[in-house]
């Protein structure tokens, strides 16, 4: 420990790159992500569909399929020691080389990831109606990863599944562990999918639009949910979302992503009250506010581009309101620069974005009310 | 789940009357007709007469001066176990019998018209026919004879198509005896075999599948046929199903390796391979005093098979196989044409079954919760990657049946698959129906099989 007067982050992606070999030839999905998650913190993620919000988050787990993906290049930083703000320790059972420095999660092998998954880092996907295994019951599913992870009888185990499935707000927990997924709504299997994925106590959770496939008054139960588990775990949270407003009320830091990479970053409050990137501006724009018929909806020009095929210099400029046939945009891409302290942003265009200083976007605030 | 195996079951009735009526109808329209190859090929060694009095034999067992749909409507009552009886089933006991030769013994005509054996037959087959005591038949009998006159009438009424020249034989004879014996000895040739159903009779009762042309019971011929079939395949699942998915199963894990382009491809040439190519070849190959002859070419086994032991064992002699090596022995090549068309296509879908499950959401989350690659792949993708197999055992089980036909045939196996294409040469129509029937039986319950395992695997599906 070097630092103790500064918190170290508990998941630092560094130049994340992911490509996949498809027919069309090589696709990067994700083109060096920087990103990095507080213990505690909320990190939002948002962007349009395939701009590689999903793969960031598998790659941290190592589920990215590869074949056909591939890790090109950078790392993923785990440092689950406690912070000095948090104090206590209660880490005697983990391995110590890892509590004094952080490992990067792309240079373990299966076996190591193996023991990471669903114990520190747990994941919960965006279908709920098939994300369980139909052939097994909930309680079944439950048990495997209490009794992976954790050394205990299979009663303790079933003790903890209860508990569990207690805390995510089922009724009569006990005998719905012996229903089947097929049996259940989908809030209810996102529910499941959530008793699940923290029945290990895991200090991180990666959540990939937990709520798209679900209705509105559900999916305002389940963020509500995570809300409240969070602020008593004290458990960091990895939110991909399509939805600002989830965004908003969530997050506490958020990261704004375009053809594969993190274009905006900041806390909520700074990117909300002050969004930088014309990207980030397109999508404000493009949202409903409440109470306000000024003006009607503006969308964002254009389609997302094709991975396979990005344009040159700025991947954002044929869609981009700034752009003005400036030669800049198109033959560089503009790097993520600290436009204001602790407000990143990547585009030409962003007043100060010259002057920016060319460091990882790291924004250790936790200034969400929770709970 | 019981009550819809209940239902099932019931079901099957009405479908096994529509296969039956669909192979009865298409024999009884086809040239020839039914039976036809043997009564022409016995009636061609003998003369006219005698040809046309076997075939009238055969055309009242087997009732066929009366229309098809009426012949169809017998056999269906007699193979039912709720039916009427039929008079061929009416049997009497040794105290009825004997009062029976009693009261002909007694008599003063009866004795003089023939041998008690002739006289015992034709009265019991009265009494079946009318389904009266013996006793009462004898006395119908007797009038019958002594009034010549109404005896030929009866007969006439009896038997509409008899030829006149029958009946001028009795007329035509000389004293009234001989009148008297001609008409007995008529009488006796029209009664015999004559089946009628006794609607006052209802009855729960053995399903009766009739007599072979060749003479023998049905159902016995069929006791003998059925278990070989059913060896030869309860032999064959399990062999292609393990090989299915075990080659599946490692073909997916290791996509667009050696093994999978190669099983792939063996797979496809092997399931294109037609049955009966293999079977000549291997016969000629595997089979053949001339070539490599490790195999016996016919038969389900060796002809002194039935003085072996039963284990193999070292004696004075030397090695002696024994009864259950002879067999498998025996087996190796046609369970091998049996297997190969089905775990070809299996395996394929076993592969792109495990494939399918291994790219799906559920197993996304059950990586996601740690579980161990292994464990993936034969806790949660195996049992899934089941289903698809399951359901098409119903569709391979009837299969094979049809392709034991064919084995059955290259290798001169006496099972159901021989003896069905025996019946249907001869237009055999009994042994032909009750093949018919046992198959139909057998694809129907495997189809039920199917639908309760599958609801064993799958929790998702449900009876109720
Ligand atoms: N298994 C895969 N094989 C090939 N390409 C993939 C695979 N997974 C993702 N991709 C590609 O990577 C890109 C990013 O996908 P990703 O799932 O991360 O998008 P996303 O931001 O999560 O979108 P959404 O909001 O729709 O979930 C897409 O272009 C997609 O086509
Ligand atoms: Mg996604």
């Amino acid at each position: 420990m070097t630092q103790h007067d500064k918190p170290q982050p508990l998941l630092r992606v560094e130049n994340l790159a992911v490509s996949f070999d498809g027919p069309a030839g090589r696709v990067r999905a994700v083109n060096g992500v920087n990103l990095s998650i507080y213990p505690g913190q909320t990190l939002g993620v948002v962007g349009e569909s395939g701009c590689g919000k999903s793969v960031s988050a598998l790659s941290t787990l190592q589920l990215v399929p590869t074949p056909p993906g591939r890790f090109e290049s950078g790392s993923i930083w785990w440092n689950p020691t406690p912070s000095s703000e948090t104090g206590s320790s209660s880490e005697t059972g983990s391995d110590p080389v890892s509590l004094s420095q952080p490992v990067d999660l792309l240079k373990y092998s299966e076996k190591q990831m193996q023991k990471i998954r669903g114990n520190d880092i747990a994941m919960i996907f965006q279908e709920p109606m098939t994300s369980l295994n139909p052939v097994y019951t909930v309680g079944e599913q439950i048990l495997e990863a209490i009794l992976l992870h954790q050394k205990v009888s299979r009663s303790e185990a079933v003790d903890i599944a209860v508990q569990a499935l207690a805390d995510v707000g089922i009724a009569d927990a006990a005998s719905r562990l012996r229903v089947y997924p097929h049996q259940m709504s989908g809030g209810m299997r996102q529910r499941v999918m959530i008793a699940m994925a923290l029945a290990c106590q895991p200090k991180l959770l990666l959540a990939d639009e937990p709520t798209t496939a679900l209705d509105v008054t559900i999916q305002a139960q389940i963020l509500e949910l995570l809300r409240k588990l969070q602020a008593e775990r004290g458990m960091s949270i990895m939110l991909i979302t399509h939805d600002l407003g989830v965004v908003a009320e969530n997050a506490d830091v958020v990261a704004v992503m375009y053809a594969g990479r993190v274009v905006e970053y900041g806390s909520v409050h700074d990117v909300f009250e002050n969004p930088l990137h014309p990207y980030t501006q397109g999508l404000f724009d493009s949202m409903p506010i409440l109470g306000s018929s000024k003006h009607r909806l503006r969308t964002i020009e254009g389609n997302v581009p094709n991975p396979a095929d990005l344009p040159s210099g700025c991947p954002f400029h044929p869609r981009c309101r700034s752009f003005q046939g400036d030669e800049h945009c198109t033959a560089n891409d503009p790097p993520l620069r600290e436009i204001t302290p602790g407000h990143w942003a990547s585009c030409w265009h962003v007043d100060g974005h010259e002057q920016g200083k060319a460091t990882r976007p790291d924004v250790d605030v936790v200034t969400q009310i929770h709970a | 789940m019981l009550t819809y195996i209940i239902r099932r079951l019931l079901l099957m009735i009405p479908t096994l009357i529509g296969v039956t009526a669909v192979v009865f109808f298409v024999m009884a329209f086809a040239p020839g007709g039914f039976g036809g190859n043997v009564l022409n090929e016995q009636g061609a060694q003998t003369e006219g007469d005698e040809a046309r009095r076997i075939r009238e034999y055969f055309e009242r067992r087997y009732g066929l001066d009366q229309p098809a749909i009426v012949q169809y409507g017998r056999w269906v009552n007699q193979v039912s176990p709720v039916g009427f009886l039929n008079t061929s089933q009416l049997t009497f006991t040794d105290e009825q019998m004997q009062a029976m030769s009693d009261v002909i013994a007694a008599d003063d005509l009866l004795p003089k018209l023939g041998t008690p054996r002739a006289l015992d037959d034709l009265v019991l087959n009265m009494a079946k026919y009318k389904d009266i005591e013996p006793t009462d038949a004898v006395s119908v009998v007797r009038e019958l004879l002594v009034d010549v006159d109404a005896g030929l009438a009866w007969i006439k009424q009896l038997s509409p198509n008899i030829l006149e020249r029958d009946l001028n034989r009795v007329t035509k004879a000389e004293t009234k005896l001989n009148q008297q014996r001609e008409l007995r000895s008529l009488l006796q040739s029209q009664l015999a075999g004559r089946q009628r159903i006794l609607f006052s009779r209802p009855a729960i009762k053995w399903p009766d599948l009739g007599q072979s042309l060749r003479g023998r019971k049905v159902t016995q011929m069929l006791a003998q046929a059925v278990p070989v079939t059913v060896l030869l395949n309860v032999i064959t699942i399990p062999i292609i199903y393990c090989i299915a998915i075990l080659t599946g199963i490692y073909a997916a894990r290791h996509r667009g390796k050696w093994f999978d382009i190669a099983s792939g491809f063996t797979m496809i040439a092997l399931w294109s391979f037609p049955v009966i190519l293999a079977g000549v070849l291997l016969i000629s190959y595997l089979a053949n005093k001339q070539y490599l002859w490790w195999f016996p070419t016919a038969g389900l086994h060796s002809l002194e098979a039935d003085s072996m032991r039963f284990l193999p064992a070292f004696t004075g002699n030397g090695f002696e196989r024994g009864y259950l090596l002879d067999t498998i022995w025996h087996l190796v090549l046609p369970v091998f044409c049996l297997t190969y068309g089905g775990f070809a296509v299996l395996s394929k879908l076993m592969r792109g079954s495990v494939l399918d499950n291994i790219r799906s959401d559920y197993v996304r989350t059950v990586r996601a919760k740690g579980v161990s690659e292994h464990d993936v792949l034969f806790r949660h993708v195996f049992r899934n990657s089941l289903l698809p197999l399951i359901t098409v055992a119903a569709s391979i089980i009837p299969a094979l049946f049809v392709g034991s036909v064919i084995v059955e045939n290259i290798f001169s196996i006496p099972g159901m698959g021989k003896l069905g294409v025996e019946a249907a040469f001869m237009k055999d129509r009994e042994l032909l129906m009750g093949t018919t029937l046992i198959g139909g039986l057998i694809g129907l319950a495997s189809e039920i099989m199917r639908d309760v395992l599958y609801a064993m695997a799958d929790p998702r599906v449900s009876y109720e």
